[in-house]
């Protein structure tokens, strides 16, 4: 069954044209940087780490991706979640697909397998193009971060980061933030098992990416608890690699959490799927 | 995986009389919103038979078809086909075409890369489909190769009914397959049909034309809010005695006119402007002559068919008798 729905999703135009955007957003990024950046520290993210864009093509990837994981990468993962099984469902297509001797378990997990590598697939190549538009612009140098908080206009702190290590940063980035869409995936997809409408599923799955963020203790003091448990707040923990010293600290409690969020909504979505009626 | 198709006995041979195509027993289906959609039902289907299922809209055609198909599950009661449980991806299934609540295709795949993904959804199961006979039945020519979401009303249909046909079924659940084609394709999806009757195929047709089932219908099922009104064969439904319609300018007075004649049995309304009458002594230039005697115009008249029949039954129905089987005479 993946081969075939590799193949429906494959020769989506809303596959290709999402994955063109990540590519084009990184390409854009990497136009406007060199024609404008202005050769300044610049802070990136909520977390205190400075860089100075145009030193180095590896600023690039880092840029791209945290000015994309809270809102554009969310989108991208909640399209091809969100449309997996409602948009088959809104063709009438779905009941045709099911009458015939096939488990419901079957055609399920091929639909998740397939929308899963796109998702991912989005944050690879995002990154990949990145890194390589950024590298032609800006060569692959070592990365020099200043530490925002313990720098001072007076007496910059600034860190050099030699290349491999600047690698297997972005490397673990890009891995973490792949595997912090898990639970907004996984909620589309859920949606995408008990709706026709596909729009209902991604706009669904972006409704919780952004109540997620709403519920951020910056915002509304006083929550952190409820906080603590929200699907993707943390998304940006991998930032503190390049910081000195390095945070890595809240890895875990994330990680944990994108798991119970991936097995409690894919449950839900085979528990429904499999003992739904298809009236579609 | 194991192919659904094999042959299933090659132990020692017992004669056992062929299971039907179709066994419904008790069925019922009640939706979440409580609106019982399948009430009770009960319904053989013999192989072979072509099977006519018919009702006004809501009266649980298409949900009966999607429980046989394994997409709905019934409340209560069971359905065979084949002699073989019906589960969600059952594998009888394999023996099953269908075309339920119009066609569903992949929008922007052409006609033939749609129906080539079935054929390899039917080859995993052990099937073998035939692509280009299925193709051929689409009969498309060039704009097989186009996106479906190109294609028109009567094209999307086509492609459904040989996408009904793909794995050489021995079963086909066909739901309205002739709803808003203009007449040639009409007749073009009764020859399909009608080719998969003389193949030896069983069919059961869900459809709102009566004219349609009694061309190409063995036997018809009459549906009613969930619940089988009338079932049997077209012939017995249709009744063998005498028959005619006729409609009269003024019905009141015209009946009053038929029931004073001698050697009929029924003259009763049938429609706001007609009247059926049924009898031995059932000569038309007799009661022609009666009603222009009386000054009453006749506009047409015809011996009785499926409709009428259906609207008889349904009427019986409706006035509170419990209609089953052929109407007692």
């Amino acid at each position: 069954m993946i081969p075939i729905e590799w193949y429906k999703q494959f020769h989506r135009p809303k596959t290709y044209v999402t994955l063109g955007i990540a590519a084009g957003f990184s390409i854009v990024l990497t136009v406007v940087l060199a024609a404008t950046g202005s050769g300044q520290t610049e802070f990136v993210g909520d977390v205190p780490l400075l860089m100075v864009p145009r030193t180095s093509g590896f600023s690039v990837p880092i840029i791209a991706l945290s000015s994309t994981m809270k809102f554009f990468l969310p989108l991208a993962v909640c399209l091809f979640a969100g449309e997996s099984v409602a948009g088959e469902a809104g063709w009438g297509s779905l009941r045709y697909l099911l009458a015939h001797p096939v488990t419901r378990r079957r055609v399920l997990w091929s639909k998740a397998a397939v929308a899963g590598f796109l998702s991912v697939l989005a944050v690879l190549v995002l990154a990949v193009v990145a890194l390589i538009a950024g590298g032609l612009a800006f060569g692959w140098h070592p990365l020099s971060v200043g530490d925002g908080s313990a720098s001072t206009p007076a007496h910059p702190v600034v860190n050099v980061i030699q290349v491999g290590t600047t690698f297997a940063h972005l490397g673990i980035g890009v891995l973490y933030v792949g595997a912090g869409m898990a639970s907004i995936f996984a909620v589309a997809f859920f949606l995408s098992t008990t709706t026709r409408r596909p729009l209902v599923a991604v706009a669904g799955g972006v409704a919780v990416t952004i109540i997620s963020r709403i519920f951020n203790a910056d915002y509304l003091p006083g929550i952190q608890v409820v906080n603590n448990y929200m699907p993707n707040n943390d998304i940006d923990l991998w930032q503190h690699q390049f910081t000195r010293p390095a945070d890595l600290s809240g890895f875990p409690h994330f990680l944990v959490l994108q798991v119970i969020y991936f097995v409690v909504f894919m449950a839900l979505a085979q528990l429904w799927f499999t003992h739904k009626d298809v009236l579609d | 995986m194991v192919t659904p198709m094999a042959p299933e006995s090659d132990g020692p041979k017992v004669f056992e009389p062929p299971a039907p195509a179709i066994q419904i027993e008790h069925l019922t289906k009640r939706l979440r919103n409580g609106i019982v959609a399948v009430d009770d039902l009960n319904l053989v289907v013999a192989p072979a038979q072509i099977l006519g299922i018919v009702g006004p809209n809501g009266s649980g055609k298409s949900i009966t078809l999607r429980i046989l198909l394994g997409l709905v599950r019934p409340t209560s009661g069971r359905a065979r086909l084949f002699g073989q449980e019906i589960r969600p991806g059952a594998r009888v299934l394999g023996r099953v075409g269908t075309l339920v609540d119009g066609p569903g295709f992949v929008p922007y795949l052409s006609g033939r890369r749609n129906l080539d993904l079935i054929c390899r959804q039917i080859r995993l199961i052990g099937g073998t489909p035939d692509l280009d006979g299925a193709i051929e039945v689409a009969g498309l020519g060039d704009a097989i190769d186009r996106k479906f979401s190109s294609y028109s009303h009567g094209m999307r249909y086509r492609l459904a009914m040989a996408q009904a046909l793909l794995g050489a079924p021995d079963l086909l659940l066909l739901d309205e397959p002739t709803t808003g084609m203009d007449p040639a394709q009409i007749l073009e999806v009764h020859g399909a049909i009608a080719a998969c009757a003389e193949a030896g195929k069983t069919v059961v047709l869900s459809s709102h034309q009566m004219s349609e089932v009694e061309l190409l219908c063995t036997h018809a099922a009459i549906l009613r809010s969930g619940r089988l009104i009338a079932s049997g064969s077209v012939a017995e439904l249709i009744g063998e005695m005498p028959r005619i319609r006729l409609d009269i300018e003024d019905r009141d007075r015209g009946l009053a006119v038929l029931r004073a004649l001698s050697g009929l049995e029924r003259v009763d309304p049938s429609g706001i402007d007609s009247v059926t009458v049924e009898g031995e002594g059932l000569r038309p230039p007799r009661l022609l002559d009666a009603l222009q005697t009386a000054g009453i115009r006749v506009s047409a008249y015809r011996s009785s068919n499926f409709q009428d029949s259906y609207l008889e039954l349904f009427e019986a129905d409706g006035h509170g008798s419990s209609v089953t089987g052929p109407k007692p005479r």
